[in-house]
């Protein structure tokens, strides 16, 4: 078996509790997981909100160390964050005072890209994503769709050989979603990149997975892994219609309905009166 | 604003379409410039019909005569550049150490809880009872107004700059970090940036607290600059001079401010709406 591209190993994090405020003195947020993802595969991790699957992202991309366990990029072990694994945020995190083109090419400073070459590239990829003729332009100046697409465009730039997406659609609007969902995959195929995927969106989770992870909230583990057997073709035809589709999605909910139960503050109540 | 009005000169305009452009393009000024007019007129008016003492405000018009002749004399240039000097001086002096200092405390939080106490009860120190000390200590020459007009002008650069580096974007920041930018970079590159409109905010402020402490400080020791010409003025029941006195500080103030503007927008070009207006 050859090595996984990413692996995370026993990753527990533990999050010490304020004494002062509450009785439970630490909170279990991520319980032992463990992790393989492959050269170039698109893993999607779905959960309920809460479940840890941003802080299990901020742990793949070193920005915060595991209380246990640990994260293997390629078989050896990560140390802190790294140009080899890009992050697309939820709310882009663009630079507000750069243009869209210098935006892009941001990564490229920390490889000390001279600055003629780094636009150079940074022009290549906002073509990669159909942000053409909008390099001047200013973040504030687009949409939130287009500010995605710079975002990816900036994660690509510096040729990482993983994309870490933390939740990147939750923010848009459903058709800006599906379209954006369309153009990762076609992404995807055309660089081949790995790409570890959160969302909490049952659809989007198969739609975009080769594998979806599903994540259980409390402590933070992971339920099931479920592989998504469908031909995704070029995308362009509806794949959210076909028997398969739903059938997985159905498999996936029926594991997260017991979670979001959980996480539902009524049914804890429910549950806790219902032996007095 | 003024919704009235431009509806109905549209709708008599319909025949004529010569006057509409005209006044489309004149009507900013029109609005601007509205209420000075009438208040010059009234200032003009009122010695005049006898509404108020002549001896005491004379009609605008006998001031800028005076005070072109005076200016014409080459008497008012050197009291204009002696106060410059002054207002320039604390100023930059201001910026100098306020900036450094500002990034300095927001950037190591624990020098920041050890300086915040003292920093907060020297700025709460009223400058005017200050300015008897800074006599004691450097005199009475350029050094106690410069120092007196620092101590205004650096308090607002200073929290400004401060709280422009400490509420730069987290998301910007875990950014950074996520692509291991070493400090330098991260501090050149996302904090100054994210810091700099905060900062010319507090530019602003002190540029009017510095022509305020600037004319008190000339008012009480100094032989020259326009706080001197004023008070002097006054002694001399010369009016009228007393009067171009406060018009150019008011003027220079508004100049001050404008660049000031300029200099914000030119620096925020980037932001959505810049919300600052001279």
């Amino acid at each position: 078996m050859n090595t996984p591209k990413l692996a995370a190993q026993g990753v527990t994090k533990r999050f010490a509790g304020n004494m002062a405020r509450n009785a439970r003195a630490d909170f279990l947020a991520l319980d032992g997981i463990d992790l393989n993802v492959d050269a170039g595969e698109f893993l999607v991790i779905v959960g309920p909100s809460g479940c840890g699957k941003s802080t299990l992202l901020d742990i793949l991309a070193g920005l915060e160390a595991p209380s246990a366990g640990r994260v293997l990029l390629d078989g050896k072990p990560i140390e802190g964050p790294s140009l080899d694994r890009a992050i697309v945020f939820q709310h882009y995190a663009l630079f507000p005072w750069l243009t869209v083109l210098e935006n892009v090419g941001f990564g490229l400073v920390a490889k000390r890209v001279p600055r003629k070459e780094r636009l150079a590239i940074a022009r290549e990829h906002l073509t990669m994503v159909g942000l053409e003729g909008f390099e001047q332009h200013y973040p504030h100046e687009l949409s939130g769709g287009m500010k995605q697409r710079v975002a990816i465009a900036r994660s690509l730039a510096h040729a990482p050989d993983v994309l870490l997406m933390d939740e990147p659609f939750a923010a848009l609007d459903a058709q800006t979603r599906e379209t954006l969902q369309a153009e990762l995959l076609r992404l995807w195929a055309t660089t081949g990149k790995t790409i570890v995927f959160i969302t909490h969106g049952i659809d989007e989770a198969i739609f975009l997975g080769q594998r979806v992870a599903v994540m259980q909230a409390r402590p933070g583990r992971i339920k099931a892994l479920i592989d998504v057997d469908l031909d995704k073709g070029d995308g362009g035809e509806d794949l959210r219609g076909r028997p398969g589709f739903a059938e997985l999605r159905h498999q996936v909910w029926s594991l997260l309905r017991h979670e979001i139960e959980e996480a539902d503050p009524r049914h804890n109540l429910s549950r806790q009166r219902a032996p007095a | 604003m003024l919704v009235g009005l431009p509806r109905a000169i549209a709708q008599d305009d319909r025949r004529s379409h010569v006057f509409l452009p005209i006044w489309h393009f004149l009507r900013p000024w029109c609005e601007n410039l509205l209420a000075i007019v009438l208040f010059l007129l009234a200032w003009e008016l009122a010695p005049r019909l006898g509404v108020v003492n002549r001896t005491f405000l004379p009609p605008f018009s006998e001031i800028v005569a005076y005070g072109v002749e005076y200016a014409l004399a080459g008497k008012l240039l050197p009291h204009v550049l002696a106060s410059l000097g002054r207002a320039a001086g604390g100023f930059a002096l201001g910026i100098l150490t306020g900036v450094p200092l500002g990034i300095l405390l927001a950037w190591y939080r624990p020098l920041e809880r050890y300086l915040n106490p003292l920093l907060q009860l020297l700025r709460q120190t009223n400058p005017v009872s200050l300015f008897p000390v800074f006599i004691l200590f450097f005199g009475i020459g350029y050094l106690t107004k410069v120092a007196i007009i620092y101590w205004v002008v650096v308090w607002p650069i200073l929290l400004n700059t401060m709280s422009g580096v400490k509420y730069a974007d987290p998301a910007l920041i875990k950014y950074a970090r996520s692509l291991r930018l070493g400090t330098k970079t991260l501090f050149w590159r996302i904090i100054v940036p994210s810091a700099l409109p905060s900062i010319v905010t507090g530019m602003r402020l002190a540029a009017t607290y510095s022509f305020l402490m600037l004319v008190v400080s000339e008012m009480v020791g100094a032989s020259d600059g326009l706080g001197y010409l004023i008070v002097n003025a006054q002694y001399l029941m010369s009016i009228d001079l007393l009067y171009v006195g406060v018009i150019i500080l008011a003027l220079l103030g508004i100049a001050a401010n404008y660049a000031l503007v300029r200099l914000e927008r030119r620096l925020t070009r980037w932001k959505v709406d810049v919300g600052a207006t001279a």
